[in-house]
């Protein structure tokens, strides 16, 4: 209950004394709770020592965007009554297998450190970490009773045995999430102790793992948990899983079930979605077996067919048929007539990846897509947040369209493939400059071309513009240092820069990276190297870790025949602010080149 | 017909209690300086504190003394209390009459939430703690502390400690 109302001269109080401090802590507190945006909130925590504790204790989640920033000491004395927390690891190298397994990002210390002192914890996600199955024990002993969710998102190290801990002692868990893990699987009772032991579960995710499952174990789980919303499996033919379907009558989101005997239609004929179904990704469906979406096609609002053996013809076909797409991934073999369908009929469409297919050209109808299809979907769907394409062929215009087609862009990643020897537009300078000045709203963005297809002077665009993007991957850019210092003087607000295969040297990286007064984490691959990366330490400086992987013996060997380094592909830089000084953990072939050890 | 009783009030029929007006549930605060209002018992037990303690017969003929709420400001909270339970369901109305009713300075709104703390007034907290909230969001460090005389307490070196951590490792 509150204090003492002041007497009315005291309401009249000079501006210079703190109005707040007659609020209660609890009013303060209601206050910092309908305070959500993460600037705001850095802004709360720092105008007073109240404030400062107050947002602490009111802060339902916090992200670690990189488990070596700091330590996880300082994340508990700082929040000791969390309830969510998400920690990021290992480059995002990794998902294209750059990154060896003992290189680190190991879940051990924040789980010892965190676990059990985290007395509020219910919800955990790691992202690209070593995981091991003593840490899902020590997470579940301490935590197991109040978890609803966990999420491990493309981990590695743990087995099924922990999953079975898991299913026996989280019995609150609503959301697991195990999508693209490497799971050493020894055998599927974990699922069937889920499905025993949990009546609460609304997401269960294993999509692609390697994870062997029983349909019966499926079943069961549908049968229990009446809430389950989302299901994404490891491969299951869908003819095994009619019983599940007719159980779980809640869910909306379904992906993995695989159509092993591709041209049998009659196997698949009883397969009836259940009547929610809006998000749906179905793996090897072919031409025959296309059909056993039509009848709810129209209540679809996400399509994944980047598991699918569709043509060029079916894509038309199929999303011809989907006027209520959100989302919509595929591969290239979409082509840019499937484009042109997608531009037509998606109107509502946010989302849109298009994979690369196989780089084999018999699988593929078409030669992907290029720039009549790109600029087609931006002409039609003008509400695009996330554009994500491998494309084969690309335009300065069709970059221009979409800059002025697609305002509400957030996130943006186009990769030119090497498939077409000649692209006749050139560097696209022009284009990615109207690009960023037209969609002031991104925050993310890739560019991932060859060389010649991006000068220096598009290279100094891209700072010139970067606006508030946050998060940049280039690959294939510029042509000399001068153009990455240019770039990098632009850069005010950029955080996370990864750079492959580019002519950059050491000492250009190291003071490119001075210049940029956001950036807090940069990872370089494919670049000339020296041989002991030491003209990286120009970049030297409090708070600033720099990592190095020496490139490979060839190379080293070419430097000392031409006296200079040439670009390598295996060396790597890793720089990032960090308050937990130098990792400890390095594996021998990362150099640890600052702090000093 | 009227008549007039010995306390001087006035009733109407013949019989029937002076303070407690059964027809409309009448119930009687008093604010710290004294002041008296008449409130019906619906838009009272808005108050969750009030709501106890007519539900514990605490309340007696003379009515509820709140010596913490000054008489403008439990004005306005009665204002608030007879608005929300005489059309609950007109939503654009209300939200347009929260709009208005939250738009004043900031130690009157402080002064409102301590109210409607002490008051146990679950909705005109929350929306005035919104309201709060929205005046902070999109502005800088220097910028809030203006806004409420607040004085920044930490050194230097504190201060800077945590900007890395905001920056660098936690968001």
């Amino acid at each position: 209950m509150g204090g003492e109302v002041p007497s009315p001269r005291r309401l009249t109080r000079a501006l210079s004394s703190d109005s707040t401090s007659y609020l209660p802590d609890e009013a303060l507190h209601l206050v910092l709770a309908h305070v959500d945006a993460p600037r705001d909130r850095e802004a709360a925590s720092l105008v007073c020592r109240r404030w400062h504790r107050i947002d602490a204790l009111t802060r339902k989640h916090v992200t670690v965007g990189f488990c070596y920033a700091a330590r996880p000491s300082r994340l508990l004395a700082r929040f000791p009554t969390l309830e969510s927390l998400a920690i990021k690891g290992k480059p995002r190298a990794a998902m294209y297998g750059l990154i060896p397994d003992d290189w680190g990002a190991y879940a051990a210390p924040w789980v010892a450190a965190l676990a059990a002192p985290l007395d509020c914890l219910k919800a955990l996600k790691l992202r690209r970490m070593a995981v091991s199955d003593d840490d899902v024990a020590a997470l579940v002993r301490a935590r197991g009773h109040m978890l609803q969710e966990l999420r491990l998102d493309k981990c590695s190290g743990f087995s099924t045995d922990a999953l079975r801990l898991v299913a026996r002692s989280c019995r609150s868990l609503r959301t697991l999430f195990l999508e693209e893990c490497s799971i050493t699987d020894k055998g599927g009772e974990w699922l069937h102790e889920l499905a025993a032991n949990n009546s609460l579960l609304v997401t269960l995710n294993f999509y692609m793992t390697e994870l062997k499952v029983a349909p019966a174990d499926l079943e069961l789980l549908a049968k229990n948990c009446k809430s389950l919303l989302s299901l994404k499996i490891s491969e299951c033919d869908l003819s095994d899983l009619v019983g599940f379907f007719k159980a779980a009558n809640a869910l909306e989101d379904f992906a993995g079930g695989a159509f092993y005997e591709v041209g049998e239609l009659t196997k698949y004929e009883k397969v009836k979605f259940p009547p929610r179904v809006c998000f749906l990704g179905l793996t090897y469906m072919g031409t025959n077996e296309m059909p056993v979406i039509f009848p709810f096609s129209a209540s679809l609002k996400k399509l994944d067919l980047q598991y699918t053996f569709l043509t060029t013809e079916d894509h038309c076909q199929l999303i011809s048929k989907c006027p209520n797409l959100f989302v919509l991934e595929v591969r290239n073999v979409i082509g840019d007539r499937g484009l042109q369908v997608v531009g037509d009929t998606c109107k509502k469409l946010r989302r849109l990846r298009i994979e690369r297919g196989d780089d084999d050209p018999g699988l593929e109808e078409e030669q992907g897509v290029s720039q009549l299809g790109l600029t087609a979907v931006a002409v039609g769907c003008r509400d695009l947040e996330y554009i994500a394409a491998y494309v084969s062929d690309i335009t300065n215009g069709a970059l221009e369209s979409i800059g002025t087609f697609c305002q509400n862009l957030y996130d943006f990643r186009l990769v030119l493939l090497d498939r077409q020897k000649q692209v006749t537009d050139l560097p696209l300078d022009n284009g990615v400059r109207a690009l960023l000045r037209s969609c002031t709203k991104l925050r993310r963005f890739a560019f991932y071309l060859r060389p010649g297809g991006l000068s220096d002077t598009g290279l100094e665009y891209i700072g010139q513009y970067s606006g508030n993007i946050q998060y940049m991957l280039l690959g294939n850019v510029g042509e000399s240092d001068l153009g990455l210092i240019r770039f990098a003087i632009g850069c005010t607000n950029l955080r996370k820069l990864e750079l492959r295969s580019c002519c950059f040297s050491e000492r250009a990286l190291s003071l490119a990276v001075l210049q940029m007064p956001s950036l807090r984490y940069i990872w370089v691959q494919g670049y000339k190297a020296s041989a002991t990366g030491l003209e990286l330490l120009h970049m030297a400086r409090p708070f600033w870790n720099i990592e190095f992987t020496p490139p490979s013996p060839e190379s080293m060997l070419r430097m000392a025949v031409d006296g200079e380094p040439c670009v390598d592909t295996q060396a790597q830089v890793l720089a990032y602010r960090s308050l937990a000084g130098q990792r400890s953990d390095c594996p021998d072939w990362v150099t640890p080149l600052h702090p000093a050890a | 017909m009227a008549a007039t009783t010995a306390d001087g009030s006035k009733v109407v029929g013949g019989g029937e209690k002076s303070n407690v007006d059964e027809e409309s549930k009448m119930i009687t605060l008093f604010s710290s300086d004294g002041e008296r209002f008449e409130v019906t018992q619906e838009a009272a037990a808005m108050s969750q504190t009030i709501h106890h303690m007519m539900e514990d017969g605490c309340v007696d003929d003379e009515g509820v003394h709140l010596p913490n709420v000054g008489s403008s400001i439990l004005a306005m909270v009665i204002e608030y209390c007879n608005r929300h339970v005489a059309s609950p369901d007109e939503k654009e109305d209300i939200r347009s009459f929260d709009a208005g009713f939250v738009n004043v300075e900031h130690h009157t709104l402080f002064d409102i939430i301590r109210a409607a703390n002490y008051l146990d007034v679950k909705e005109l907290m929350d929306l005035c703690c919104q309201t709060v909230a929205d005046s902070i969001k999109s502005k800088s460090v220097e910028e809030i502390r203006e806004l409420f005389g607040i004085v920044n307490d930490f050194t230097p070196e504190e201060e800077a400690e945590i900007r890395k951590e905001n920056q660098w490792a936690f968001e």
